[in-house]
């Protein structure tokens, strides 16, 4: 079975549109969202109107015009960075947002070349591949799973499976993925995508896990 | 000429700007906290505005890699963060009752369903920015687990932190209060 996790991150994305501006670390004070000593010590990257990028010891937040990222490594903060983006949104109530994802990446160093190229060959088998390539790799796999509805919204599942950055590692990314049905551009605000990430948060972390376990569980 | 160039280098690197804190940026800006201009100034970046073409992407997937791929010089990784977490249980708790050195909690566990429990934690285990959250009846999660540093050592770690949650705003209060006036008004009795 493949080696433990070797690094974990949770992205919480949110397409819709954005004024960058706004999301300082002192902003987030303000509303009470974070603490004062934490906003001082955030490590601001950029403040600009079309982009925003601040650091802090778990989170870093990239904001541009159509999309808002926060991200982690540090999963002991993942209900913390949810009630983050729920909160942001509860107050910045008449944001259009269209879309959520929650996403996870797990990479896991194999070490072992001749299992590293076991994994691949087991995820993406070359017996058609090889008809016309030498000596073909997988770099990269995506599945999407089929569209989830729901009264409000649609949920659908993508799952991308490659080496990772690093010499003989592999990377995993789920993302959980929801899009609001009879999206009237005049009329969006953020309480339809807030009331997603409520409802669905706990069922896409379990989901997540699932398909993590069962995925690992297969591979040589 | 690349859009993105400093004053200095003539390349875009944001991870060579100068580092500046949220305080020292709050300081900075405490007349003009919203000019882009002020802060491009203070990091000395003479910038256009970043094309919205290159930043255009309809999904909510693996955002980092296809929002940024095609302005190479923006650094996009998460370098701050060193090391990662590994968490094993993690539970909400409500503050019970308060004493002098502790406080009772009961609390739930957010992976299995198993009955709560009550649990008497330090008050010095509460960080200095969660204090003002403080109360009876505040609510906070805990997790136990590991932090794994860059260099693969596991450190054991317990993280107590107290919801942040908004405001009730009086637009938000009169609205739950003209919702809860229509229920009762759409109350019929058989």
């Amino acid at each position: 079975m493949i080696p433990p996790i070797r690094e974990q991150q949770l992205q919480i994305v949110l397409v819709g549109n954005f004024n960058p501006h706004i999301f300082q670390p002192q902003w987030f004070v303000l509303q009470k969202l974070l603490g004062q000593k934490e906003g001082d010590s955030a490590k601001i990257e950029i403040i600009h109107p079309d982009i925003t990028i601040f650091n802090l010891d778990w989170l870093r937040l990239e904001v541009t015009r159509d999309r808002v990222v926060a991200m982690s490594r540090f999963d002991q903060y993942n209900e913390v960075i949810k009630d983050l983006i729920i909160g942001t949104f509860t107050i910045l109530s008449h944001t259009p947002l269209k879309m959520l994802g929650i996403n996870y990446t797990f990479i896991s160093d194999v070490r072992d070349e001749a299992v590293w190229h076991a994994i691949g060959d087991k995820l993406a088998p070359k017996d058609i591949w090889r008809k016309f390539m030498e000596k073909p790799g997988l770099l990269s796999l995506t599945l999407d799973d089929i569209w989830s509805d729901k009264e409000d919204y649609k949920n659908k599942v993508r799952i991308t499976v490659g080496p990772g950055k690093e010499k003989l590692s592999f990377r995993l990314h789920i993302n959980d993925h929801f899009e609001l049905k009879n999206v009237d551009e005049n009329s969006l605000n953020s309480e339809r995508i807030v009331s997603i990430l409520k409802n669905e948060w706990s069922n896409s972390q379990k989901k997540t896990l699932s398909i993590k376990e069962k995925l690992f569980a297969e591979l040589p | 000429m690349s859009k993105y160039q400093t004053k200095q280098e003539g390349t875009l690197a944001l991870g060579n700007m100068p580092e500046i804190t949220g305080k020292e940026y709050s300081l900075y800006h405490c007349d003009e906290s919203l000019s882009a201009a002020s802060v491009d100034r203070l990091l000395g970046v003479v910038r256009d505005t970043i094309d919205p073409e290159l930043l255009k992407e309809n999904s909510s997937f693996d955002t980092r890699r296809s929002v940024f791929r095609d302005v190479p010089a923006l650094r996009i990784s998460s370098s701050e963060q060193e090391g990662f977490s590994i968490t094993y249980q993690r539970w909400k708790g409500v503050v019970k009752e308060i004493g002098e050195e502790t406080f009772v909690a009961q609390i739930s566990d957010l992976q299995r369903n198993v009955p709560e429990e009550q649990v008497e934690f330090l008050l010095e285990e509460i960080k200095e920015d969660d204090k003002e959250l403080f109360s009876i009846g505040a609510e906070f999660y805990w997790c136990i687990g590991y932090l794994i540093s860059p260099s693969g050592q596991q450190i054991r770690a317990s993280l107590l932190r107290f919801r942040r949650l908004p405001l009730f705003t009086k637009d938000s209060i009169k609205i739950a209060a003209q919702k809860s006036h229509d229920i009762q008004q759409n109350i019929t009795w058989l």
